[in-house]
């Protein structure tokens, strides 16, 4: 009996500590290469004697969405070659109830000059962090924060992007240049999750599409989360088949990959979303409504070291800043006729120049 | 919109997008069942699935032959619930907790060479994807109705019908079988038979191993062809649900698989009808509704056979 009672909680131990090194593992290889780096700098820093600017960037979720974290990463890791700083990832993975107490470690700790996080899920945790950290310094993504003194906060305007992507579709459904494109002027919206920064989006599609023909009727999805691609492939197929779409804006994160497959499944179109995913499915994916976050993760850094960062104010990135727009590599030229492509350019000067207004309620 | 719902089923889209939810559910479930009957419920069925998932599109998309593919997610999954089967018979490691233990691994190791083989967290699209082929049936497939019935659905939707039968066979109609079941009812009563106990539970977490890896490579190579981290969303844990709504029994578990799928097949439909006044977070409930009245039905059926006898 006490035998067999040890050689249960003993196996249970082995069980734990497999289950332990299987779940860091997401994390772990970033992780595990950082330190290295890091105490590399240190000993750069100790002999010039001089400090760098030290730098955490906190993943609420994990990296590899090729979206929005993906992207900030690789503007941190730009910032990192050319503006001379070190830059510490961590990465919360899945479990929310665990970024709270991670991000606290991070501010504690008291190693990093600014922490860059973001996302809609982690507004008021960093909120209540700043006021308690006053001394710590934040750049803040996706989000709009005001009127706190030490947190600055960047929004991309997907609503003026996705305008953009909607006014895209209108123009495919309505093609006869485009092969796959049906008479009906019925066109798709892939969400994630029926929340606000996503519903955000599906507004920004559905003005730009009444802008280019009001006949056009959009129908939208959920999947209900992010990773769930063969559901959000079934119902991206659902919509083209049944209900005669020719053409989906997917905005479901890793999911909506699975919706870009259903495109060429069926012999669609499909536009990504975040960053260019023109070339996950070459000739469906006709173009891919982008958000810089990278770009804007690297200025907030280098107007941080001239020390000219607007602390407690929000900043908003629409098409004028460069914050989103379409992608138009060359596979956007190949694969959208000359008409679509000629008035796409001429819509978004209208709309930087302010002659088209997006209403933004 | 009800006119919209009762149009896809009469031209019977609903019926074919039921058959392709329908295999995840179904052979991860009988991978429960084979467990379940043998007194060692495999809970850790999510985590074989994500662990073939992965495999498969990886072994296949480095062969380019989805046979290649299958096989080796099937293999994987069999290789860790062979793992789970050593912990929890040899080891005595509660075999819940072992489960539970394989779910994690699953959703981390997969992770994990993810990021070592494709440099990627997130998701993986082979640049050449291979699929489990469509069964089209000449001739067959030239008839309007019968023809969308039987012809193009994917050859695993055929594989998991097929063992559905094989399931029913092996538990009622072979030695095996009865001696699976007997394990399962009374583990001491079979032993002091003379039967196996432990061979036939160790047996019995392979075949879960062997049926959720067919889920596995189902869901990255049939479904879709690619890899999402955690892409199992949940089925695992749903097919779970279906071997009890099932009663424990093949052919039941088939039909609680086609409820199932029915659900989800009709929340997709609802979903995606022009001028849907449904929010869409109320159309998530309905296959979570669905199992509560899956578990009522049956608790209520289970009452009144302990009323009777």
């Amino acid at each position: 009996m006490k035998k067999s009672l040890l050689g249960k909680i003993g196996a249970s131990l082995l069980i734990l500590s497999m289950a332990l090194t299987g779940c860091g593992g997401g994390s772990g290889a970033d992780n595990a290469a950082k330190p290295k780096e890091a105490s590399k700098g240190d000993a750069k820093t100790d002999a010039s004697a001089e400090k760098k600017l030290s730098v955490g960037y906190y993943v609420s979720g994990n990296l590899g969405d090729s979206g929005f974290f993906d992207s900030a990463k690789e503007g941190l890791d730009k910032a990192e070659k050319e503006l001379g700083i070190e830059v510490k990832t961590v990465q919360g993975g899945a479990n929310q109830s665990d970024w709270p107490t991670g991000l606290e470690s991070m501010v504690a700790s008291k190693k990093y000059e600014v922490i860059v996080v973001g996302t809609s899920q982690m507004k008021e945790t960093t909120i209540d962090l700043a006021k308690r950290y006053p001394e710590q310094k934040f750049i803040y993504f996706d989000e709009t924060i005001t009127d706190v003194p030490n947190i600055y906060s960047v929004r991309y305007n997907q609503r003026e992007g996705s305008f953009l992507a909607g006014a895209f579709a209108a123009m495919v459904t309505t093609s006869t240049d485009l092969k796959a494109a049906n008479p009906d002027k019925t066109i798709g919206f892939l969400g994630g999750m029926d929340i606000p920064i996503i519903n955000d989006f599906k507004a920004g599609y559905e003005q730009g599409a009444q802008f280019i023909d009001p006949e056009v009727k959009v129908i939208s999805s959920f999947v209900g989360d992010f990773n769930n691609a063969p559901k959000g492939k079934e119902l991206s197929l659902a919509q083209y088949n049944s209900q005669n779409v020719d053409i989906i804006f997917t905005v479901a994160g890793p999911a909506g990959i699975g919706g870009l497959e259903a495109a060429k499944e069926s012999g669609k179109y499909a536009i990504g979303v975040n960053s260019n995913q023109n070339m996950v499915q070459p000739g469906h994916v006709l173009t891919s409504m982008l958000k810089n976050v990278g770009n804007s993760i690297y200025r907030a850094i280098d107007l941080y070291k001239k020390g000219d960062l607007p602390f407690g104010q929000n900043e908003s990135l629409g098409i004028y800043e460069e914050g989103v727009g379409l992608a138009k590599d060359d596979l956007y030229n190949e694969h959208v006729p000359q008409a679509i492509r000629d008035k796409m350019d001429e819509l978004q000067v209208k709309v930087v120049s302010g002659e088209i207004k997006i209403k933004q309620d | 919109m009800l006119s919209s719902l009762w149009e896809q089923t009469i031209n019977l889209t609903l019926f074919v997008i039921l058959l392709r939810m329908m295999p995840p559910i179904l052979l991860g479930a009988l991978g429960g069942l084979m467990t379940d009957r043998a007194g060692v419920i495999n809970i850790g069925i999510e985590g074989l699935m994500l662990v073939s998932a992965f495999t498969s599109v990886a072994a296949g998309s480095a062969t380019g032959s989805w046979i290649i593919g299958m096989a080796a997610g099937v293999l994987a999954a069999m290789i860790v619930s062979y793992a789970m089967a050593f912990f929890s018979l040899k080891m005595n490691v509660d075999i819940i907790v072992t489960g539970f233990a394989v779910n994690i691994f699953g959703a981390g190791i997969t992770v994990l060479m993810m990021s070592i083989l494709y440099d990627s967290h997130g998701s993986y699209v082979p640049e050449n994807p291979v699929s489990i082929p469509n069964v089209v049936i000449p001739f067959l497939d030239q008839i309007p109705f019968i023809g969308k019935l039987l012809s193009g659905h994917n050859l695993m939707v055929w594989v998991s019908i097929l063992a559905v039968v094989f399931c029913y066979y092996l538990l009622y109609h072979t030695p095996y079988g009865t001696h699976l079941r007997a394990t399962g009812e009374e583990p001491g009563a079979a032993r002091s038979l003379g039967i196996p106990v432990v061979r036939i539970q160790y047996s019995a977490l392979v075949w879960s191993g062997f049926f959720a890896g067919l889920a596995g490579s189902y869901l990255s190579m049939g479904m879709t062809s690619m890899f999402v981290r955690d892409m199992t969303a949940g089925t695992g844990f749903l097919a779970l649900a279906v071997v009890i709504f099932g009663n424990r029994n093949p052919f039941g578990i088939l039909a609680g698989s086609a409820v199932f799928a029915l659900a989800t097949a009709m929340t997709m439909i609802i979903e995606t009808t022009p001028g849907n006044v449904i929010p869409s977070q109320f159309i998530k409930m309905v296959p979570y509704i669905v199992t509560i009245v899956a578990l009522v039905v049956y608790a209520i059926r289970k009452h009144r056979k302990t009323l009777f006898t």
